[in-house]
């Protein structure tokens, strides 16, 4: 109970009148409210009068209904003379008759909590009008009377000197001489606005019964006009003096005594700091109007930095539980810039009132839209701050719609103009004739109510109104807005606003760009990690949130609400997406239909960009596809399939071009599930598009290919062509042969025919003839190299006016024990396991692998005419590009060590700083390339381009070399080029340091085993190759050089490799890391 | 005591504690108003038979019968009092779950101090006493707040429910309950309060014919709910035109679910519903085939809304739906299929349409009511092929789509796919 109702003692107490609930049920309701605050002269007038009225109001609240706002806020609509806008109060208990009745008032009422409304009215206590009853009685009364004391006297203008004017452009003092009382009255505002003397305990009776008497009527809340100026004290400057807030809390307690859930909004334009006593211990005012922050977004909007708004809420003290700020962009008064320094109000006054009627007193007499300069992105961006910052929305009425003003009406009258709410006459508020309307509809070309008015934009679904309705409906949903903590985050790029809001577990991310320009930002959410931000307009789930800092792109004045939710939710939203997916279907029967229109488009459009994302032989994963188009298409005749050829584009970079084989099947065949890319419908028809490389016979069609040596034009005018080679019939024979798809499906696919062939369908394509296709021609038909798996025929595609192109390979199949990586490691394992002469077999073994490839580099040396083929000497030019395309690769990886070298174990540290620091040491080897004589060097051959242990098969007892197509990540002009066939050579032997660790593992007691095995099995390879491959200098080079550029290649294959392990392995670092450091020793050695 | 969705409980009544029941009202339907108590002496058998079974003693029990001639006063027959209320002859066959209903049933709860309420629509005679004493083992021995029956029905029964009101309310409201509109319903005391309080925020003029929705005003608040055994009962016919039952029944759903869409755009269903198994947990629904000529109706049906209402739809539904809404109605018989993501589409933009006002709630009703009979005549088809009759598999779908009507609320953009 409060002290002003408290009983004293002695006295007994009177019966406590019984508590009357107000409209809203919860009494924090003014925590989730949106207001809108509405002059009733301006809105609607029902009776034709010129003037709106309470039954003009009445008629709109659907309006107001649809548009979501829960709260009104009605300026004063008492009689007055109307000087001040209706602040100049003669009666309190009564309605102006320009705006109806009390009973007007009270059906207003009704319908307003009808419509779940509350509804604020002003109570303007600190003076009335010169005309009210009171003052009039108090200059008639003598001095000391009761009458006189309602009101503040003196016999002299100098008491309380020094009290600033409010209203510099017309008061001159805020004494008025009244010759009628022989004495000055004291007025904060207009000299027709006397102060009432709250020293009279009768002032503070009068006001409770006016508030009592609007309450009993079933006001929700009040607002309390100019209370800081409630009571003079001489020595102080009359503002917050510390009896105000007895004066305050003695309205609240009498509210909180006799009425339910009902608020006191406080008018106190002041900073933060002097507000917040009014807040008291919850037991003054449960809202004041944030009146600082308000100038500086549009400050911060102007400067396009969010420093003005994050100074000003740093500076905001905290306000008890049952508190809240009332935040506006614009109201009924001027855009006031009381509460900014002198220089940030010269640059507001610049930046946003170029004309000087703009301006009135200390600040801007604009409205809202006027002020974004019409620009919507700009409106949006501020009432999407003004909907998510801790506080209650305010919302001026017309600015809804983003009416404007007329600067050339007197006062803030520019900025009070008839509500538009159509194109007729009046902007349909009245039907009186115009010139007896309060005031002139504003009907310039842009700001005109034939342009901006209620009925166009309800009409128009993009509308300024129809979007304000969503945000407003979006704020209700979260209570976070309305009772949630801030945080503001900091990232580097101050042009954008980053905040959180969060309550009970509830957390909302908002972020607004301030700048006309997009804008880059990332924030700092790590300890939100594995929580999915969902951008709460569209619903629509963005990555989830990891340790690295949150990336956001914002366009122009963009802002983002996203609400963190936990992954269960965002996958609701990819499983609906699968839903659609599933239950689209392609009108279509046969393969044609799928090509043709309809069904090409949704098959590009919808069907393949998910389909090849999820497949293995599909390389760019990590990319985000733009496009995909079918550019052409080979018919698989008789089949109901086709092969298609991709164009797959990418966001960023070049595109790529896939191969696709397609067949049509009728639902009720027996096909694999995992294969069905698309459904197909049609009357009569229910079918299913398949990855053709399911069904028997679309494999079987691609051997025939070959054996048949096809010839057949594709869609787009090109051909196909199957060339089998030599060997087809040698290795095919005369059995039929069972197709299956080979089960290591890599980038590209395998088909495997009985036990006597494999073809290799490229999907990915480059223009060209694949290296794997003619290294495997020239070393069977040519060189006769008998150790790898033999060449049977290809099929070539040559686009019209293209360029001949391998998509298939066909080869023989090799019996095999697997592949030299696998049989390495089992050799290893029985090393392990105590079986000793293994050592010496697979020293063996490593000397027979690296003859075969000495041979291998032999046949690929064979003399020949063939231009892709014919060895060249080593140049100059040659050991240059080998150097500078080392060097590149040594900045590269020296770069990625710095860049990680914190993140790496300790035991590494020591290691990384040692490679930083040989730095010169890593370019001297590749200087040396440069020096070499190019005569010693040996000669430029096509090669395999990535060879090692898992390049070969392993055969009974001999070794088998496979895939020549060079790494596929290179461009097929790199992979063709000839090069140094020591380059195969390093990369095996960095292949045997891999397999070391691999089989030995790195444990400490087994370091010595594991490097002398490495050692023993480089030499035995490399013995081996050397007797293969010769001692012919013009074709192998001389030792000495042989040794440097082996030297080279490894460390360009170590730093390679280097580079890989940091990205994706840190745990195999120190291979590649030590390896290049030993590298460096035995360099230095040897050269010493 | 909340049960884990996967591990769907088939425990049976003893499971739980045998609370006693102070005081169960029971309260018959309008259906009964111009029955006499003999007329309901089937009905009180099969109470008598369900209380002599149920693991929760029940002390006293009233049953409520509605009479034009309330006067007749109090009845005791064999230890359960028989009480007439006055009804309103002509209220339709949904006034048990209406906003009136609700607020008379909580004061005669609390009037009585009764801690468990049954409300039983027409021909509850052939409810199963496992049922009726399984409602009451959810509320007194199982905590439920809410106890709803799960009905096995013939394949072309509770189409409405099966197409729209079950799948909308397990998608935006609680995962479980397959009929949120039962025709019976079991309650406890405080749900009995809180339907009470939903029931005056009705307008006063409005209560008598405002249907309210248990099931929802159950997971708002956070209550606990049941879902009752599989049991087969007779339904009595919808009476009234297809447009004025959607009015009635959808509408009131579109409406509640507009007011409570704070709660299921925040809040996931809730998976876990208590399962309490009247009896044998699993019975499969009767497959009853309908003629061609029925079928040719409904199909008929959406034609002529197709051509008459077309504008009216494209003023609610986005293109692509408008689309396949096109190719349906040049569609044969043999390839008439409405598909679960094109119908959940329909619904959740004509939900939307009537939050938005998008045109008089009336008209936009009537104008669902064909494309209703297309899903009616594609669901019968598809039954006659073969298909299992998978209510859940329609469920799902909606549930899938919920964030198609949070964004589409959201951001109620007509310039969508």
């Amino acid at each position: 109970m409060s002290t002003a109702l408290q009983s004293v003692p002695g006295v007994p107490a009177q019966a406590p009148r019984p508590r009357k609930p107000g409209s809203a049920s919860d009494p924090l309701w003014y925590k989730d409210a949106v207001i809108y605050e509405l002059h009733v002269k301006a809105f609607a007038d029902s009776n034709g009068d010129g003037f709106g009225d309470f039954q003009g109001i009445i008629g709109k609240l659907d309006y107001l209904q649809n548009l979501g706002v829960t709260c009104l806020w009605i300026l004063p609509f008492f009689p007055s003379p109307q000087r001040d806008d209706g602040y100049d109060i003669a009666d309190y208990l009564s309605v102006n008759p320009n705006y109806g009745t009390v009973e007007d008032f009270q059906q207003f009422l009704n319908e307003a909590h009808a419509r779940n409304m509350q509804v604020m009215i002003e109570l303007v206590i600190n003076h009335t009008s010169d005309q009210h009853p009171w003052f009039q009685a108090a200059r008639n009364s003598p001095p000391g009377s009761p009458e006189r004391a309602m009101y503040v006297w003196s016999d002299t203008d100098k008491l309380y000197s020094g009290v600033r004017i409010i209203f510099t452009d017309t008061e001159k003092s805020n004494w008025t001489w009244d010759p009628v009382a022989n004495q000055y009255y004291w007025h904060r505002f207009f000299s027709h606005q006397p102060d009432l003397n709250f020293d009279n305990p009768r002032v503070m009776e009068e006001v409770l019964n006016a508030m009592r008497f609007w309450m009993d009527m079933g006001v929700d809340g009040l607002r309390l006009d100019a209370i800081p100026y409630l009571v003079e004290r001489d020595g102080t400057s009359c503002e917050n003096v510390p009896e105000t807030h007895v004066k305050i809390k003695q309205i609240r307690a009498a509210i909180d005594a006799e009425y339910e859930n009902r608020l006191v909004l406080a008018e106190a334009n002041m900073w933060p700091d002097d507000v917040r006593p009014y807040f008291g211990d919850g037991d003054e005012c449960q809202m004041a109007f944030h009146f600082p922050l308000m100038p500086r977004l549009y400050m911060a909007l102007r400067q396009e930095d969010r420093l003005p708004i994050t100074e000003i809420m740093a500076q905001t003290p905290a306000i008890p539980d049952n508190c809240q700020w009332g935040l506006f962009l614009r109201n009924h008064d001027e855009l006031t810039l009381e509460m900014v320094t002198d220089d940030e109000r010269d640059y507001m006054w610049l930046a946003y009132s170029a004309d000087p009627r703009m301006r009135i007193n200390v600040g801007i007499r604009r409205r809202l839209a006027p002020l974004m300069d019409n620009n919507r992105r700009r409106i949006e961006l501020l009432n999407s701050i003004l909907f998510s910052f801790p506080g209650t929305p305010i919302l001026y009425y017309g600015d809804e719609i983003g009416m404007g003003d007329n600067i050339y009406l007197g006062d803030r009258n520019g900025v009070r103009t008839p509500m538009q709410w159509n194109s007729d006459r009046n902007a349909g508020f009245s039907k009186a004739v115009p010139a007896a309307l309060y005031s002139p509809v504003i009907m310039d070309p842009i700001w005109g109510y034939q342009a901006i008015n209620v009925e166009a934009q309800e009409t128009d679904t993009s509308s300024l109104l129809q979007w304000t309705r969503n945000m407003i409906a979006l704020r209700k949903i979260f209570q976070v807005f309305g009772r949630g903590s801030l945080e503001f985050f900091k990232p580097d790029n101050r042009k954008v606003l980053a905040y959180l809001r969060e309550l009970d577990g509830e957390r909302v991310v908002c972020v607004a760009n301030l700048s006309r320009f997009a804008q880059p930002v990332t924030l700092d959410l790590a300890r939100f990690e594995g929580l999915i931000p969902v951008e709460m307009l569209g619903y629509v789930p963005f990555p989830p949130i990891d340790k690295t800092p949150y990336a956001i792109t914002l366009g122009p004045y963009a802002f983002l609400w996203l609400e963190l939710q936990p992954p269960a939710l965002a996958n609701a939203e990819v499983s609906a997406q699968d839903m659609q997916q599933q239950e689209l279907t392609i009108p279509a029967t046969d393969i044609a239909g799928v090509l043709g229109g309809v069904g090409a488009q949704l098959l590009q459009e919808a069907f393949l960009p998910k389909y090849i994302v999820a497949q293995r032989w599909f390389g760019a994963k990590l990319r985000q596809i733009k496009n995909i188009a079918i550019v052409d298409s080979i018919v698989l005749d008789s089949s109901n399939g086709a092969l298609l050829l991709l164009d797959v584009q990418y966001a960023e970079g070049p595109p790529d071009t896939y191969t696709l084989p397609l067949a049509v099947r009728e639902a009720t065949e027996e096909y694999p599930a995992e294969s069905v890319i698309a459904r197909l419908q049609q009357p009569g028809f229910d079918g299913v598009l398949l990855d053709g490389l399911a069904l028997p016979k679309i494999r079987d069609l691609f051997l025939s290919a070959v054996a048949t040596d096809v010839s057949q034009p594709t869609r787009r005018g090109g051909i196909v062509l199957g060339l089998k080679s030599g060997a087809f019939s040698a290795i095919h024979g005369d059995d039929f042969l069972l197709s299956r798809r080979g089960s290591a499906e890599q980038s590209n696919s395998s088909l495997i025919y009985g036990d006597r062939l494999i073809l290799k369908l490229f999907r990915r394509l480059q223009p060209g003839e694949n290296p794997d296709a003619e290294i495997g021609r020239f070393l069977t038909d040519v060189a006769h190299f008998k150790h790898i798996a033999p060449f049977a025929g290809e099929i070539v595609y040559t686009p019209q006016g293209g360029q001949a192109t391998t998509l298939a390979l066909l080869q023989g199949l090799v019996a095999n024990e697997g592949d030299g990586w696998a049989w390495t490691l089992r050799q290893i394992d029985m090393l392990n396991a105590g079986d000793a002469p293994a050592r010496q077999r697979y020293l063996e073994n490593a000397r027979l692998l690296g003859q075969r490839t000495g041979e291998m580099h032999r046949g690929l040396a064979t003399p020949t005419d063939n231009a892709a083929f014919k060895a060249e000497a080593t140049t100059q030019e040659s050991l240059r590009d080998d150097a500078d395309r080392l060097e590149l690769q040594i900045k590269a990886a020296l770069q990625a060590v710095r860049a990680r070298i914190a993140t790496l174990p300790e035991d590494l540290l020591t290691a990384a700083a040692t490679l930083i620091a040989r730095r010169e040491h890593l370019f001297h080897m590749a200087q040396r390339l440069r020096t070499l004589d190019p005569a010693k060097a040996g000669v430029r051959l096509r090669i395999h381009g990535d060879y090692h242990l898992g390049q070969v098969l392993r055969t009974a007892d001999d070794f088998v070399l496979l895939d020549f197509e060079g790494e596929p990540a290179r461009s097929l002009v790199e992979r063709r080029a000839k090069q140094s066939p020591l380059r195969d050579v390093a990369g095996m032997l960095r292949s045997f340091s891999y397999a070391g660790v691999a089989g030995f593992t790195v444990a400490a007691d087994k370091t010595a085993e594991r490097q002398a095995w490495e050692r023993e099995a480089c030499a035995a390879f490399l013995q081996g190759y050397t007797a293969a491959f010769g001692t012919d200098q013009q074709i192998a080079g001389t030792a000495e050089v042989v040794r440097e550029q082996i030297a080279a290649y490894l460390l360009e294959k170590s730093l390679y490799e280097l580079m890989y392990e940091l990205n994706n392995r840190p745990a195999w670092v120190a291979l590649p890391l030590f390896g290049i450091l030993d590298l460096l020793t035995t360099t230095e050695r040897s050269q010493a | 005591m909340a049960v884990s969705d996967t591990a769907m409980e088939t425990a049976q009544q003893t499971t739980g504690p045998a609370v006693a029941v102070t005081s169960l009202l029971v309260c018959l339907g309008n259906a009964y108003s111009s029955t006499s108590p003999e007329a309901i002496q089937p009905l009180l058998g099969m109470i008598r038979q369900a209380l002599a079974a149920a693991a929760n003693p029940v002390g006293k029990v009233s049953v409520l019968f509605p009479a034009e001639q309330a006067e007749m006063g109090t009845i005791d027959q064999d230890g359960i009092t028989l009480q007439p209320y006055h009804s309103n002859p002509d209220a339709g066959s949904l006034s048990l779950h209406t906003a009136a209903m609700w607020l008379q049933m909580h004061e005669w709860m609390r009037t009585r101090g009764s801690d468990a309420g049954i409300l039983l629509g027409a021909e509850a005679e052939t409810l199963s006493p496992q049922t009726f004493s399984g409602m009451i083992h959810a509320v007194a021995g199982r905590g439920a707040d809410l106890a709803i029956p799960r009905y096995i029905l013939p394949s072309n029964q509770g189409l409405l429910n099966q197409a729209m009101l079950a799948p909308l309310t397990r998608a935006l409201f609680t995962g479980r309950i397959s009929f949120p509109l039962a025709l019976d319903t079991g309650f406890s005391s405080r749900m009995a309060e809180r339907m009470a309080l939903a029931a005056q925020r009705v307008p006063a003029g409005s209560r008598a014919n405002n249907i309210l929705w248990p099931v929802n005003e159950a997971a708002v608040a956070g209550f606990e709910l049941a879902e009752v055994g599989n049991t087969q009962r007779d339904l009595p016919p919808l009476f009234g035109d297809l447009s004025q039952i959607l009015r009635e029944v959808a509408g009131s759903l579109f409406t509640d679910i507009e007011a409570k869409a704070t709660f299921w755009q925040r809040t996931r269903p809730a998976k876990d519903t208590l399962r309490v198994d009247g009896e044998q947990s699993v019975v499969p629904a009767p497959i009853e085939l309908v003629a061609d000529q029925e079928i040719d109706d409904l199909i008929s049906s959406f034609r002529i809304g197709y051509t008459n209402l077309h504008d009216i739809w494209s003023l609610v539904l986005p293109p692509q739906t408008l689309v396949s809404l096109k190719r349906l109605s040049q569609a044969s018989q043999e390839n008439f299929a409405i598909t679960d993501a094109v119908w959940v589409r329909i619904v959740y933009d004509f939900v939307l349409a009537h939050r938005l006002r998008t045109l008089s709630r009336g008209h936009l009703l009537g104008a669902l009511a064909p494309l209703y009979l297309a899903w009616v005549a594609s669901h019968l088809l598809a039954l006659r092929e073969g298909a299992v009759s998978d209510g859940d598999r329609l469920v799902r779908a909606f549930e899938a789509d919920r964030p198609y009507l949070v964004s589409r609320w959201r951001w109620p953009d007509r310039f969508n796919p």
